[in-house]
């Protein structure tokens, strides 16, 4: 067929329309493939958790369950620990997020709008703070907040995660900013705003899809933090989720259906503030990585 | 009184002086354009006036008070931006009153005072509407509503019409002639368009690398302009100049019968201007001189000719009245009108 | 207006500034300082040790192998997710149906905790009923028990593939968004000259993406210095110490056996091998950012 000879042709020659095009099902097909394979690890929690731990160990975790076991879910959702985990995590991942994308936005805008002699090299400075693996700064922190005698509080983790939420706050703010026209500021300063109210009447407003993206980046990255806990707590009561999940682990060590409802539990979080934002999420992710 | 005075205005950026001097006396009611080529310091000038750059020396009054060190907002002038500068989260009457509201103003005079401005302005259909829901023509609105209800003593426009199209740019351009006659406020308008400058002030200042090069009524500075860069920038098309020398006044030029056109002064180089306008195709036998036309412009209402002349390396520009027809290659007898022939020396001055 | 300026600049920057000093800054440089001593992490009282502890690094077996498999994971981060997403957004930027939901599904895991990835993976290598070997039985049809994990010649390989499904997707989508900022007429141009498929990625949309490119290759490098929770959680550096990386050697020194003085030492090897990636990196962003503007 004439329409089959020019598919396989190369360049030059003018081709005619066709009738079919095997490429959009190819790549459905790769695609396809990939993302099985791609969601088999979570689906495989997913399984995992409507089913007993006797199931699981027969080998039937990857079979669709004939029936549901909601058991794991009761036990997780009962255990008072898990309430106490959840509850510690939100209270310094609410907090750090906001205090790091509030300095961000005065940093930000001072690089972006009020640039001075050598502000560049501030601004570079900060931002390469958010390259460096944090194994860099734990024991000196440590030794501080142990000095302080702040181990075991939520303190050092609200703390930490603030300091560490500068960079990237502060890149993407000052980023935003940028694009906000300069005669905006100077419109508002000749009606007699000071650098207070452009900042918190003019450059914030415009700014409010920026700081959703900080908003979701920053407290998915608190969230899941598992090394800072790791260091700055010792007893159960101020464990985060993700220390909880770790040291729970230990005390259902073969339940494997409730650790997989754990987990799911524990990402619930995070999963939904993904599946809601997800554009501002990736935004973030490319901005903070792109303009690095 | 004294709307605006500038005294010997000095701006440098590092060791780099950008303007270089500038005196000026604004009165009252007056529309001052300024125009110049960019870079020659009229943004600079007026971001000055305003207050959002520094002078380095040099005194700003305005209505007689001394501002050089106030600041902005204390100056009583109000600004419209090229951009417009509106706060795209706000409504128009948000923007309107946002000076107002930030300076505590009860809230039902604000509400009056919108109101009166929206109402001159023609708005008040627009009044909840934002930013973005705008044509640029509204837009430019909103931005003069603005300046209005601030009542200032002196409005700076920069280049306000720059970002419309050329049609909205006219009936803009009506408009604000307009509203400065009903309003009687002092205006200093930007621009680089020298139909603007024209039609619209009272008073032009010409700048050029950092120094006025001249003030004056429109017509003055066209007809009499203090320098070659005066004569060149205004006027569309621009004045053709022509290299020649003089002798005791009398200018020689090869090809060209000038030698009558006495300028008592010139002597040495200097340089021969006309304008496009000035010149007309001979109908007796006695010309100037001859010149093959080079190109045609057709402009509907007239043409441009480009001619080639002997004593020119660039051709010279020629409006052609549209009832003429004219065809490239045409050998052409052309007269110049004595009466506005200007003569440059050679450092540019008019003689 | 100058000096409101300079009020404004101060006062805005004096708070950030501050925190960041003294959270990342000054801790920073006092890992210098302890490096020279032997703190244990307790006591009030140490001694200056001199190089001590940075001349032991180059005895510490561990350290070389933690180094060693430090090295491993950089290069494998460096083909794996850059590769994996490049193919995986060309393909959904060929306007296939369902492209969105398909960078849902690739982009996913970022969202989801190191230690949750971990435990997912774990399952996925468990040697009775895990997926892995699940499928290579049900394709050999015979009995396949391997303990991935538990196995020093394959331990760290798999928590590096591990690392790479979560990682892929932040390839992806700074791929994609390099793919939507090449300019369409570009590829009109392909299109009148008759350019094939493969031409027109291998002559001009691959050389387009060099900026995203340099981003991706160096965030996987970064990334994978910090590569610490996933470890943690599937084979905590064992067995043996066979996955110990940089990180996890730093943790098991300072915090496992209380040498915080030896441990700071490592953490400044650390903060090196980081600067000097960074420092690359930054500098081929100015280069690519002179040419692709």
């Amino acid at each position: 067929m004439a329409d089959t000879a020019t598919l396989g042709s190369t360049s030059g020659d003018y081709v005619a329309p066709k009738r079919f095009n095997p490429w959009p099902v190819v790549i459905f097909i790769c695609l396809f493939t990939l993302a099985i394979l791609f969601l088999a690890p979570t689906f495989g929690v997913l399984l995992s958790s409507v089913k007993t731990t006797r199931d699981i160990a027969l080998g039937d975790l990857w079979a669709i369950p004939s029936s549901m076991y909601w058991g794991n879910y009761v036990e997780v959702l009962s255990n008072p620990a898990v309430h106490g985990y959840m509850l510690n995590t939100f209270l310094v991942a609410a907090p750090a997020t906001a205090f790091s994308i509030a300095l961000g936005v005065l940093a930000g805008y001072v690089f972006a709008k009020l640039p001075f002699k050598g502000s560049d090299l501030v601004f570079l400075l900060v931002v390469s703070g958010m390259f460096f693996p944090p194994q860099v700064i734990l024991i000196p922190l440590f030794r501080l907040f142990n000095l302080m005698g702040l181990i075991d509080t939520l303190w050092p983790m609200i703390i930490v995660h603030t300091a560490l939420g500068i960079p990237i706050c502060t890149l993407l703010m000052r980023n935003f900013f940028a694009t906000v026209p300069n005669p905006l500021r100077e419109a508002a300063i000749l009606e007699g705003a000071s650098e207070w109210q452009v900042l918190t009447k003019i450059a914030l407003p415009i700014s409010l899809p920026a700081i959703a993206v900080l908003a979701t980046l920053q407290f998915t990255w608190i969230w899941n933090d598992f090394l800072w806990p790791l260091i700055f707590t010792q007893s159960d009561e101020k464990r985060t989720i993700m220390l909880g999940l770790v040291f729970m682990k230990g005390q259902y060590s073969v339940a494997w259906g409730i650790q997989g409802a754990m987990s799911l539990i524990a990402s619930l979080p995070t999963l939904i503030v993904f599946l809601f934002f997800q554009r501002y999420f990736i935004k973030g992710m490319t901005m903070g990585a792109v303009k690095g | 009184m004294s709307s605006l005075s500038l005294k010997n205005i000095k701006k440098s950026y590092g060791q780099h002086e950008v303007i270089h001097g500038v005196d000026l006396e604004v009165e009252k009611g007056e529309f001052i354009v300024f125009v110049g080529p960019s870079g020659c310091g009229k943004s600079t000038m007026l971001r000055m006036i305003s207050g959002l750059e520094e002078v380095t020396s040099g005194q700003i009054s305005i209505a007689d008070k001394d501002v050089t060190r106030a600041h902005p907002s204390k100056r009583e002038i109000a600004m419209v931006f090229q951009s417009y500068a509106l706060f795209p989260h706000m409504s128009v009457a948000d923007n309107i009153s946002f000076g107002l509201r930030l300076g505590k103003t009860p809230k039902d005079e604000v509400k009056r005072r919108v109101n009166e401005v929206a109402d001159t302005l023609q708005i008040t259909h627009l009044l909840e509407r934002f930013p973005r829901q705008l044509s640029g023509g509204q837009r430019q609105r909103v931005a003069i509503g603005r300046a209005i209800i601030r009542n200032p003593q002196v409005f700076l426009f920069d280049e306000p019409l720059s970002n419309l199209d050329a049609a909205l740019r006219v009936q803009m351009r009506l408009e604000i002639a307009r509203l400065h006659k009903r309003l009687g406020a002092t205006i200093i308008y930007v621009t680089h368009d020298q139909t603007e400058a024209m039609t619209l002030a009272d008073r032009i200042v010409v700048f050029n690398h950092g120094v006025i090069e001249q003030v004056g009524r429109p017509i003055d500075l066209y007809e009499r302009p203090a320098n070659k860069f005066v004569a060149g920038f205004l006027g569309a098309p621009s004045m053709n100049f022509i290299g020649a020398t003089a002798q005791q006044g009398a200018i020689q030029l090869d090809g060209f019968n000038i030698t009558d056109a006495q300028k008592a002064h010139a002597n040495g180089a200097i340089t021969l201007g006309i304008r496009p306008e000035h010149m007309r195709i001979s109908d007796t036998e006695a010309c100037d001189f001859s010149a093959k036309v080079e190109l045609v412009e057709e402009l509907g209402s007239e043409s441009l000719a480009y001619l080639q002349t002997s004593f020119s390396s660039d051709p010279l520009t020629m409006r052609v009245d549209h009832s003429i027809t004219v065809r490239e290659g045409d050998m052409l007898p052309v007269s110049v009108n004595r009466e506005f022939l200007h003569v440059f020396e050679e450092g540019g001055a008019s003689l | 207006m100058n000096q409101s300026n300079t009020f404004w600049r101060v006062a805005l920057l004096a708070l950030p500034l501050s925190v960041f000093a003294l959270i990342i800054i000054w801790p920073l440089l006092s890992s210098f300082y302890y490096g020279f001593t032997n703190w244990n992490g307790f006591s009030d009282n140490y001694d200056f040790v001199g190089f001590e502890n940075f001349g032991k690094l180059f005895s510490d077996r561990l350290f070389m192998s933690a180094a060693i498999n430090t090295i491993i994971w950089m290069a494998i981060a460096v083909v794996l997710p850059t590769v994996l997403g490049l193919s995986l957004a060309l393909l959904i930027d060929s306007h296939v149906p369902g492209g969105p939901i398909f960078k849902t599904i690739f982009y996913l895991p970022i969202c989801l905790s190191a230690v949750v990835v971990g435990q997912v993976w774990v399952w996925i290598y468990q040697p009775d009923w895990g997926l892995l070997n699940t499928i290579i039985e049900y394709v050999t049809n015979d009995r396949f028990n391997y303990a991935w994990l538990a196995k020093p010649d394959s331990a760290l390989y798999s928590v590096i593939v591990a690392w790479s499904w979560q990682a892929t997707g932040l390839s992806m989508v700074i791929y994609l968004a390099g793919l939507t900022a090449i300019p369409g007429d570009l590829l009109e141009v392909c299109e009148l000259e008759g350019a094939t498929t493969w031409q027109r990625i291998r002559h001009v949309i691959l050389p387009l993406l060099t900026p995203a490119t340099v981003v991706v290759v160096a965030l996987s490098v970064i990334n994978s210095l910090k590569g610490f929770d996933i470890l943690y959680i599937m084979t905590g550096g064992g067995p043996f110490n066979s996955s110990d990386t940089l990180a996890m050697h730093m943790y098991n020194e300072s915090f496992k056996k209380y040498l915080m003085g030896y441990g700071s030492a490592i953490s400044v090897v650390l903060f090196l091998v980081a600067l000097t990636i960074i420092r690359l990196y930054f500098k081929q962003l100015k280069k690519v950012d002179e040419i692709y503007g």
